[in-house]
């Protein structure tokens, strides 16, 4: 069972991104976050396998999240995909300096949201 | 603010049709410049980089409806006018960068939240507008370069 934790501000978008991941067909649990400050209390919580989150949200942005993650030794076998409408190379680029193990941009299809699940999980220690 | 339309429609069309395909398992149906008639929610995202602007998005009601039931898997007439007003925003956020993306690859640009747009009653013809339903176009896209 792999445990995801959806971080994201807009509800319609979590609900969206969950019924992406469980047409997957992946033997998923998924918890939900509305933003970086309460994933990082439910990310100690519960260890997630893998934390999706967005990047524009109030308290603390996508890219804190990914920073204090990458930073925090109990969540180092938890991976981060940052899924974003910004498509620049540069934000792109800092998120993967921040710790990102994936960049996706919306619009994304479950199909590449599982290959990209896969390939984070397959690459873990 | 130019009305000027500098972005190819080429990538507005290419940009619009994948997000559709995508996130609503529907086709939309390119029309060019076109009137959108009847009641509309509207939403504007702002872009700055290396071209800053203003994105707008206008959706007929019935589209916004189905969309949102569409997104959410619901039943059209479950979904709540919040739910809806969420989904155009959405629409609108992803529709910018998609768009921004398809206009100039690995371009530098920084969207802003969606916000609401007031239409404008003279709106008359929209310059990108598409149609969903295939009963004439149901949602229009204006991009305004600074």
């Amino acid at each position: 069972m792999t445990r995801v934790l959806l971080v994201d501000d807009s509800p319609v978008m979590r609900h969206y991104v969950a019924r992406a991941l469980r047409m997957t067909g992946m033997d998923i649990t998924i918890h939900e976050a509305e933003n970086g400050l309460v994933a990082m209390k439910k990310a100690f919580e519960i260890l997630p396998d893998v934390i999706i989150t967005d990047l524009n949200m109030p308290e603390m942005s996508g890219q804190e999240l990914v920073s204090r993650v990458h930073a925090a030794a109990e969540l180092s076998a938890t991976r981060v995909l940052v899924l974003t409408a910004d498509r620049t190379d540069s934000r792109r680029g800092e998120m993967q300096q921040a710790g990102a193990d994936a960049y996706l941009t919306k619009p994304v299809t479950p199909e590449i949201l599982k290959n990209s699940l896969i390939g984070m999980l397959e690459a873990r220690p | 603010m130019s009305d000027v339309q500098a972005i190819a429609p080429g990538a507005v069309r290419s940009a619009i049709e994948q997000v559709f395909q995508t996130m609503y398992f529907s086709e939309a149906a390119y029309l060019g410049r076109a009137e959108l008639g009847g009641a509309a929610f509207g939403t504007s995202v702002g872009f700055s980089g290396d071209v800053s602007g203003e994105f707008r998005v206008t959706v007929s009601e019935s589209l916004a409806s189905g969309m949102a039931a569409d997104f959410l898997a619901l039943e059209p007439g479950e979904t709540s006018p919040e739910q809806v007003e969420a989904i155009v925003k959405e629409f609108a956020n992803v529709a910018c960068g998609a768009t921004l993306g398809a206009w100039r690859p690995g371009g530098n640009f920084h969207c802003s939240v969606p916000g609401p747009l007031e239409r404008d009653s003279d709106a008359g013809e929209f310059p990108y507008c598409f149609s969903v339903s295939g009963n004439g176009a149901d949602l229009a896209i204006d991009i305004r370069i600074q």
